[in-house]
């Protein structure tokens, strides 16, 4: 039950998120979001609370195909997910429960609300553009394979850094976390719009607990290190291979704040050891 | 290749990066292999399913780049549901034609088909032993991950 809670709850946080990024009215996307990251929260105060009482949960979950052609179907898609939550709860009096109950009440209403948008959703219509630039074929390979792979890595790293933020007692190792997850989310977020808008969005495969789950924190922070050079040399490479000036720019303010990752991450190597 | 081909081939491969096949664990796999890259420590792990000589179900997981991810979901795609001597014979064909691809490419290729060939060991050795160990069976292609995103659309769509 415990289980299938959290995993229910994992998919409708990236059902609402990913619906968020495939939004065509802006302001709407940016509510679905706001929503979406409600449902994070829920994810981690119900973690939180299952790894103290040491109930057994999992990150991972079935994979996620995005069914909708109008906003009007992705509000439906989400609330699916959202009454598939609700079941799962009741309110006998549990803080927690009736917080998630109560959120879930009001967010199903304002997608109820929406059922009837007819905009059409551009985010699978694979026109490989943006915003009306087009790419040589080269830089459209570089560009596309990068996405798809980043998209993943940093939904990768929010499962990560969240089961390892739950798990950790320094005050100083959580804040660190705290701020990884931040920016991998901000990355997420530019990655997938990108992706929406070259028609190409789609949800990264789940992380299984062999990725995830770590034996020695000092190793996962220290191949987290190379990962992080790693990430910031594709974007070097990206930028190169992008043509377009904004583009570039982009790519190059991507890799600065990975810069500053890999700083953040050697501090919390340096105070484990 | 015709134009045709180039598209579908490039449709194809977007589908799987898309919606990879099969991505995950199978509860309760009659057998589970792990190929492995020993120069990078990348690696696929393949589970199975089988009633009789038939391949009922498959899935696979991945430590491994977006090529591996794709060649994984095309072959498991491939196998499902087919018959275990047509999924070798598959399997045998793909691996023989890795000469004529980049070694980038062949490597994620490679990692998958010897996940495959452990899980099939497995099967064998869980007939005498229920408990055999799961097999991990390395893979001899090289892997540039450099050279490797420039490879995977190179059957870029033809207008």
């Amino acid at each position: 039950m415990a289980k299938r809670l959290f995993v229910s709850i994992h998919e409708g946080w990236l059902r609402l998120l990913f619906a968020s990024f495939s939004a065509q009215d802006r302001a709407w996307g940016e509510t679905l979001y706001d929503y979406a990251e409600i449902l994070y929260r829920h994810l981690r105060f119900v973690e939180d609370m299952f790894v103290k009482r040491g109930i057994e949960y999992s990150w991972e979950r079935p994979g996620i195909r995005l069914r909708f052609a109008t906003e009007g179907e992705a509000a439906r898609f989400c609330d699916e997910a959202l009454a598939r939550i609700e079941a799962q709860l009741s309110d006998d009096g549990d803080p927690l429960a009736k917080r998630i109950l109560h959120d879930l009440g009001f967010i199903r209403n304002e997608l109820a609300g929406a059922f009837e948008r007819e905009t059409k959703i551009g985010a699978f219509d694979r026109s490989m553009t943006v915003d009306g630039v087009s790419f040589s074929q080269e830089a459209l390979a570089a560009l596309m394979l990068f996405l798809f792979e980043e998209s993943y890595k940093e939904y990768e790293l929010i499962v990560i850094y969240s089961y390892a933020q739950t798990r950790v007692e320094d005050k100083r190792l959580h804040e660190i976390f705290q701020i990884l997850i931040d920016e991998s989310k901000f990355h997420l977020k530019s990655f997938a719009r990108i992706m929406a808008k070259m028609g190409i969005l789609s949800v990264p495969r789940m992380v299984t607990s062999e990725i995830y789950r770590f034996d020695s924190l000092k190793k996962f922070l220290e191949e987290g290190i190379e990962e992080e050079k790693g990430a910031k040399e594709q974007c070097r490479a990206l930028a190169e291979a992008v043509g377009d000036e904004n583009f570039q720019r982009f790519f190059n303010f991507i890799n600065y704040q990975e810069d500053y990752h890999i700083t953040l991450m050697e501090e919390a190597l340096e105070r484990i050891q | 290749m015709s134009t045709m081909d180039q598209n579908e081939l490039y449709d194809l491969t977007l589908e799987h990066m898309m919606h990879p096949r099969n991505y995950g664990k199978l509860e309760e796999a009659d057998a589970t292999g792990i190929g492995k890259n020993p120069e990078n420590g990348e690696m696929v792990i393949v589970y199975l399913k089988v009633d009789g000589d038939k391949i009922v179900d498959i899935a696979f997981q991945a430590k491994a780049c977006m090529t591996t991810i794709v060649a994984g979901s095309i072959f498991t795609d491939t196998v499902k549901g087919a018959q275990m001597e047509e999924a070798k014979e598959l399997t045998r064909i793909m691996l023989s034609k890795l000469d004529n691809v980049p070694p980038e490419e062949a490597a994620c290729t490679e990692l998958v088909a010897e996940a495959f060939y452990a899980a099939l060991e497995h099967l064998t050795a869980k007939a005498d032993d229920p408990d055999a160990v799961v097999p991990t069976r390395m893979i001899t292609q090289r892997c540039d991950p450099e050279a490797m995103g420039k490879q995977i659309f190179d059957n870029t769509r033809e207008g």
